[in-house]
């Protein structure tokens, strides 16, 4: 399953934040879209998973329609969104965020919920230890665990990331890429990652795609925009 | 003895005090809309509860028919009204206002039409049970076998209640939507319709308040005004977005305002629910109960 984004422009009001944006995204990749703070990268994710309205183009998950459907359907789709500032309900319990994630197929599929979360203490532990906690009583780094876990619940063939990094110490931030890295390889999902930790998430990265004021100005492989140092000075200022 | 008889003549309506303000939160979780209209639910629930007792003379089925009626009618006004001008809020400021203006339209629009069908002249109620006060051991307490039956129905139904929001799916869906609508979309789970449920729930209460308070009250187009001001007091008391706050708000309302009504009279009750009201928006804002951060616009 290929995402295909074609000529898509999204405003915010009277600003233009996505602007005639075309790319792919090939199964199985992560790919990192990198940018400055505005550039318009949190605005596509919402866009791809029905958040928010484009004003014109298209965003195609095979033959299905993206752009046309309402979050709850894109999520059938196969396509979840853990959106940035570590979005989970700090007022459920760390088990409560986990099974959100599967109440809408846990009708049929109810046993593979039960070891889709068992499959989420196993890759982060610490989720295991607090289980019965309130969410707000979690670190930042376990907070962001239990977003991307309430995510991984869904079984998304795509995983839409939104700055995982934010706000977290370094030593966790490895430890949160190292993580997806291994679940891509182990799952074989596709991981669309918006970062502003362009480095962290280029190294995990197969393919790139620089966002510069809503225009996409480069879509390559990630090894090649790393040792670029020309590109990398001008549009990512290191 | 006179104090505790007191106390105990204010349990039975400050259980349905607590329905008012457990239908309250709940649509103020669900929507955050202070639906005012729900007087007008209410009373338009029981006008149906009514209809059935004259057409077939069964409390029990008037009683059902009055929790059905207030489930569609509050599922009703959300798919219908509530959901656009949500929707169609531009700016902050007309999300908070609109909704409110609108409600007290509706309540106006509910009351004329009650008044079309079924007349504005105050009608008596019928109960299931006497409600002269229960004897012990030769002294009569304020408390008859009605009041016993209108605390019992609402300690099941609150019980039922706890019961689907801490121990079922649909529950879990409900308190995550209320406090994180946009993750529990993202996490695959149709809001629009929990928002919807949590209007039917709350209708369906208030249609159950309705029936339990009529006996006592009688029902008009306007009878359940005062009582949607004191569910209102009991929800503010527990801080509108706890729903055990606003049961235990509920009851001690109703205690508190059977006090005043014992000791300075029937004329302070009204004006006591007020300045209780503006006292606590005043000095905690939060409610008596929601210690856990500030409120939530």
């Amino acid at each position: 399953m290929t995402l295909r984004v074609r000529g898509l422009t999204i405003d915010h009001g009277a600003i233009r934040a996505i602007s005639n944006a075309t790319f792919n995204i090939p199964q199985g990749s992560i790919t990192a879209v990198i940018g400055a703070n505005g550039a318009g990268k949190s605005t596509l994710l919402r866009t791809i998973s029905g958040l928010k309205r484009a004003t014109s183009g298209n965003i195609l998950w095979e033959e299905l329609e993206l752009h046309r459907l309402q979050t709850e359907q894109i999520v059938r789709a196969g396509i979840v969104h853990v959106p940035e500032g570590r979005s989970v309900v700090t007022e459920l319990t760390v088990a409560e965020n986990l099974a959100l994630g599967g109440i809408w197929r846990s009708r049929n599929n109810k046993s593979d919920v039960l070891a889709a979360i068992a499959e989420v203490y196993e890759l982060f532990p610490r989720l295991g230890e607090r289980k019965k906690q309130r969410a707000d009583t979690l670190s930042g780094g376990e907070r962001q665990m239990l977003a991307i876990g309430r995510g991984l619940i869904s079984r998304p063939q795509l995983l839409l990331l939104d700055e995982p990094s934010l706000g977290l110490a370094p030593l966790v931030v490895e430890q949160i890429f190292q993580t997806l890295a291994e679940l891509q390889k182990s799952t074989g999902m596709t991981i669309l990652l918006v970062e502003q930790n362009a480095m962290s998430a280029l190294r995990i990265a197969s393919q790139g795609i620089v966002l510069d004021q809503g225009q996409v100005v480069i879509a390559d492989d990630a090894r090649a925009i790393m040792n670029d140092t020309a590109l990398r000075y001008a549009y990512l200022g290191y | 003895m006179n104090l505790i008889n007191t106390l105990i003549a204010g349990v039975s309506i400050g259980a349905i005090y607590s329905l008012i303000a457990f239908a309250l939160i709940l649509v103020w979780r669900s929507t955050r809309v202070v639906n005012f209209a729900q007087a007008g639910q209410a009373a338009f629930s029981t006008y149906v509860g009514l209809s059935v007792e004259k057409a077939v003379g069964n409390y029990w089925l008037a009683l059902i028919a009055a929790i059905i009626a207030g489930v569609l009618v509050g599922a009703f006004v959300e798919v219908v009204i509530v959901r656009f001008i949500v929707k169609r809020a531009t700016s902050a400021a007309t999300a908070t206002v609109a909704p409110v203006i609108a409600m007290l339209g509706l309540l106006g629009i509910f009351q004329g039409l009650m008044g079309l069908i079924w007349g504005g002249d105050y009608q008596p109620y019928p109960t299931a049970f006497s409600r002269d006060g229960i004897s012990i051991a030769g002294n009569q307490i304020p408390f008859s076998r009605f009041d016993l039956f209108v605390l019992l129905t609402v300690v099941v139904a609150m019980s039922f209640a706890a019961v689907i929001f801490q121990r079922t799916s649909l529950g879990l869906s409900m308190r995550a939507a209320a406090f994180a609508p946009e993750v529990t979309r993202l996490a695959g789970i149709r809001v629009s319709r929990i928002r919807t449920l949590g209007w039917a729930f709350a209708g369906g209460a208030g249609g159950l308040a309705g029936v339990l308070v009529a006996p006592t009250t009688f029902i008009a187009p306007n009878s359940f005004d005062l009582l949607l001001v004191f569910g209102f007091t009991a929800a503010v008391i527990g801080g509108l977005d706890s729903l055990i706050g606003g049961v235990l708000g509920g009851l001690a309302l109703g205690i508190g305002l059977s006090v005043v009504t014992g000791y300075l009279g029937g004329s302070y009750t009204f004006m006591t629910a007020f300045v209780l009201l503006i006292i606590i928006l005043l000095v905690r804002p939060q409610g008596i109960l929601g210690a856990r951060g500030a409120r939530r616009a």
